[in-house]
C-alpha cells in the first residue's frame, strides 16, 4: 500500500506511518467478520495446520535437545 | 513490599503456611501487538508483592516462548485470551509447552475463559486452571499458594479439573472495589505515534452498565459479584498521566475504558473534576486524550470543558442507522440521539470515530439503505473516514443465545457466524467483503479509511501540540475533501452492489478498479500531507528538538 511509498523529501522524524496509536481489530478478526464461510474455514484450518506443524517441529527440536542434554522436565 | 494492603485484604502467603517464595518468576503470555493494559495490571500487581514477571507476546515465535519457559522455570504461566477466535492457537501453544517439557501450573484468563470456563478446560486439557473475571488478586493468591505449598484448589475465582475428572469452579471473587488500590500498570510498549509524539493506553474506570446484546463486556462484569462500574479517583488518573508525561514524555493518552465516565450527573461531575486536575497540574496544552463513550452521554457543556482540557477524539459505538437495528442490538438509544451527538461534537470541533455494524442478524436491504443515508448524514462531509463491519456473535452474549434459539447460529467458537433472514444478504455481505478486502478500503491497518483517520489524529496533534503552523487550515480543507471523496465512492459502491441483489441490475464494480481508486486516495493524501509537512519542517523539527533536549532515552524506542 501507499504508506511504504518513499518519502525522501520528508525528514525522517516527520515521515508518515510510524505507528497507529489506535489500531483496528486484528486482521484475523476482520477476515472472520467479512470472509465467506469457505475463506474463514480455510484461514482457520491453515492457522491450525501451521500451528500444528510449528508445534511438532518445536517438540522434535526440544525433545532432541532434552535427550542431548539429559535434562529432566522443566517448568 | 507490603504484606497485604487494601487490594487483597489478607495475606495469602501467610495463609499458605510459609513466607511468600518469590524465587521463581511468573510468566504472562498474551496479545501484545498493541499495548495490553490487562497484562500490565497483572504484572504490576504481582511485582508489587515481590514476584519477578516475564511478559511475552502470544504472537512471538513458539520456540522463543518455549525456550524462555524452560530456561526461567516459572512458578506459573498465565495466558490471557482476549480474542476467542485465538482459542485454537492458545491450545496449540499450551500443547507445545507441555510437550516441550514445561510442567509448571498453567492457567488462563480473559473474557472467553471467564464466561466459558468449562469449554475452555475441556478444549485445552493441558491447562490446570482458569482465572475467572478480574484476575489481579486471584492470580496473586494462586502464585502465593503455589509458592508456599498451600492448597490452590478452591481459591475464589478459580476453576479447575478435580480428581474425578470433573470441572469445578470456586465461588467467584468480587470485582475489585477500589481501583486506586491497584498499582499503575506496567507498560512495555510506549510508542511514537505521530510526529515523534508518544502515546499510551490508560484506564479511568472498569465496567459498563449497558446491556448491548452483542457485547460480552457487560456479561463479564455482571457475572461476578460487586459493583459493576468502578471509577478511579480523578486525581489519581491525573497523577498517572503527569508521571507518564514527565518521566516518559508521553503526550497522547488513549483511554480504554469500556464506557468513559461521562453519563449522568455523578459521572459528569467525575469528568469535570478530572479536567480540573489536569489544569491544576499544568498538563493542559501539553497532552491530548481520547475516550470511548455512548452517544447519549455527549453533553455540550461538559464536552466543551473536556475539549479545553485536551480531549481530541471521541469514539462512539453508533452501530446502526435505523431504530430497528438499534433495538436488535439492544443499544437503548435512537438514531436521533446518535445524530445529535455527532452534531454536538462537530459544533465543538472535537473529532469522532465510530463503530458501525452494517450487517447484524436482523439486517434487511432496506435497513442497509437507511444505514447508508445515516452514514452520509454523519460523515458525508468528510469529517472522518467511513468504516463498518459485520456483527460477530461472541460467546456469552444474548444475541448468540438468540441466534441459537432461532437455529441461525453457524460455525463454532473460533468461527462464529449466522444466517441472515434474507439469504440474498449472505451473498451481498460476502461479495462486499471480498471487494473491500481486496481493495484495502475498510479493513486492515493500511486501509484507506484507517489511514485517513490516522491523518485526522495527526492533524489534531499538529494543531494542538505544536506551535501554529502556517497553512494548516488549507491542509485541513484538503484532507476533508479527500476523505469526503473516499466516503462518497464507498457509499456508492455499497449502494450499487446492494441494488444488484434487489433490482437485478449488474453493478459493474471490480476489485482492481476499486483498488486503483483506493491507491489514488492514499496518494492524494500523502502528496498533500508531505507537502504541508515539508513546508513547515523547520517549526516542527525545532519543536521536536526542544522536546528532545529534556527527553530521557527510552529503552526500545
Amino acid at each position: 500500500m501507499a504508506v511504504s511509498r518513499p518519502q525522501t523529501q520528508v525528514p525522517e522524524a516527520l515521515r508518515w506511518g510510524i505507528h497507529n496509536p489506535n489500531p483496528p481489530d486484528p486482521a484475523l478478526a476482520l477476515i472472520l467478520e467479512f470472509g465467506t464461510p469457505s475463506v474463514r474455514q480455510a484461514v482457520l484450518t491453515g492457522l491450525a495446520r501451521l500451528n500444528l506443524a510449528t508445534a511438532q517441529a518445536q517438540v522434535e527440536l526440544w525433545t532432541g535437545v532434552q535427550r542431548a542434554m539429559g535434562q529432566a522436565r522443566g517448568g | 513490599m507490603p504484606a497485604f494492603d487494601g487490594l487483597i485484604g489478607e495475606d495469602f502467603a501467610a495463609a499458605g503456611g510459609r513466607p511468600r517464595d518469590t524465587s521463581r518468576p511468573i510468566m504472562l503470555i498474551g496479545y501484545q501487538d498493541e499495548e495490553n493494559l490487562g497484562l500490565g495490571y497483572l504484572s504490576a500487581t504481582l511485582r508489587r508483592f515481590g514476584y519477578r514477571v516475564l511478559v511475552y507476546n502470544f504472537n512471538a515465535e513458539r520456540e522463543e516462548i518455549l525456550a524462555a519457559a524452560r530456561r526461567e522455570r516459572p512458578l506459573v504461566i498465565g495466558l490471557s485470551l482476549i480474542f476467542q477466535f485465538y482459542l485454537t492457537r492458545f491450545a496449540e501453544l499450551v500443547r507445545t509447552l507441555r510437550e516441550g517439557g514445561v510442567a509448571c501450573h498453567l492457567t488462563i484468563g480473559g473474557h472467553f475463559p471467564s464466561l466459558s470456563w468449562q469449554p475452555t478446560l475441556e478444549m485445552i486439557p493441558e491447562l490446570d486452571s482458569v482465572v475467572r473475571f478480574e484476575g489481579e488478586v486471584t492470580l496473586l493468591e494462586l502464585a502465593d499458594m503455589l509458592s508456599t505449598g498451600g492448597e490452590w484448589r478452591g481459591i475464589a475465582g478459580l476453576a479447575w479439573r478435580d480428581d474425578a475428572g470433573g470441572i469445578v469452579s470456586a465461588p467467584l471473587r468480587p470485582l475489585i472495589h477500589d481501583l486506586d488500590a491497584l498499582p499503575y500498570p506496567d507498560r512495555t510498549q510506549i510508542e511514537r505515534a505521530f510526529l515523534g509524539r508518544r502515546s499510551t493506553h490508560i484506564l479511568a474506570s472498569r465496567g459498563c452498565i449497558r446491556t448491548c446484546s452483542f457485547c460480552s463486556i457487560h456479561m463479564f462484569y455482571r457475572a461476578a459479584p460487586g459493583k459493576v462500574v468502578r471509577t478511579r479517583d480523578p486525581a489519581h488518573v491525573a497523577d498517572e498521566i503527569e508521571l507518564l508525561h514527565e518521566r516518559d514524555h508521553i503526550s497522547l493518552f488513549l483511554f480504554q475504558d469500556d464506557d468513559f465516565p461521562v453519563y449522568g450527573v455523578k459521572w459528569q461531575r467525575w469528568a469535570g473534576n478530572f479536567c480540573d486536575e489536569l489544569h491544576r497540574r499544568g498538563l493542559v496544552g501539553r497532552i491530548l486524550w481520547k475516550i470511548s463513550c455512548r452517544a447519549d452521554a455527549v453533553d455540550e457543556a461538559l464536552f466543551a470543558r473536556m475539549r479545553d482540557a485536551g480531549l481530541y477524539l471521541v469514539y462512539m459505538g453508533l452501530e446502526s442507522g435505523n431504530d430497528e437495528g438499534l433495538e436488535t442490538l439492544n443499544k437503548r438509544i435512537t438514531v436521533e440521539q446518535n445524530l445529535k451527538a455527532v452534531a454536538t461534537l462537530k459544533r465543538l470541533g472535537i473529532d469522532f470515530a465510530f463503530g458501525f455494524m452494517l450487517f447484524e442478524p436482523a439486517t434487511t436491504f432496506e435497513m442497509v439503505r437507511q444505514d447508508l443515508d445515516f452514514l452520509r448524514a454523519i460523515v458525508g462531509d468528510g469529517c472522518t473516514a467511513a468504516t463498518f463491519c459485520r456483527m460477530v456473535p461472541y460467546d456469552g452474549t444474548p444475541i448468540k443465545d438468540e441466534l441459537i434459539r432461532q437455529g441461525r447460529f453457524r460455525g463454532d467458537v473460533c468461527n462464529p457466524y449466522y444466517d441472515f433472514l434474507d439469504p440474498r444478504l449472505d451473498k451481498f455481505c460476502y461479495e462486499l467483503g471480498d471487494l473491500l478486502n481486496v481493495s484495502g478500503w475498510v479493513h486492515g491497518l493500511e486501509s484507506v479509511s484507517q489511514q485517513l483517520n490516522m491523518a485526522w489524529s495527526e492533524l489534531a496533534v499538529m494543531e494542538r501540540l505544536f506551535p501554529r503552523l502556517p497553512g494548516i487550515a488549507g491542509y485541513r480543507k484538503r484532507l476533508r475533501a479527500i476523505t469526503k471523496n473516499s466516503n462518497a465512492l464507498l457509499f456508492r459502491v455499497v449502494d450499487d452492489i446492494s441494488r444488484a441483489y434487489t433490482d437485478g441490475v449488474p453493478h459493474g464494480w471490480t476489485a482492481p478498479e476499486l483498488r486503483r481508486s483506493c491507491h489514488g486516495f492514499l496518494d492524494d493524501f500523502l502528496r498533500e500531507r508531505d507537502a504541508f509537512v515539508v513546508r513547515n519542517q523547520k517549526i516542527l523539527l525545532d519543536a521536536l528538538e526542544r522536546d528532545a533536549a529534556r527527553e530521557p532515552a527510552l529503552a526500545g524506542n
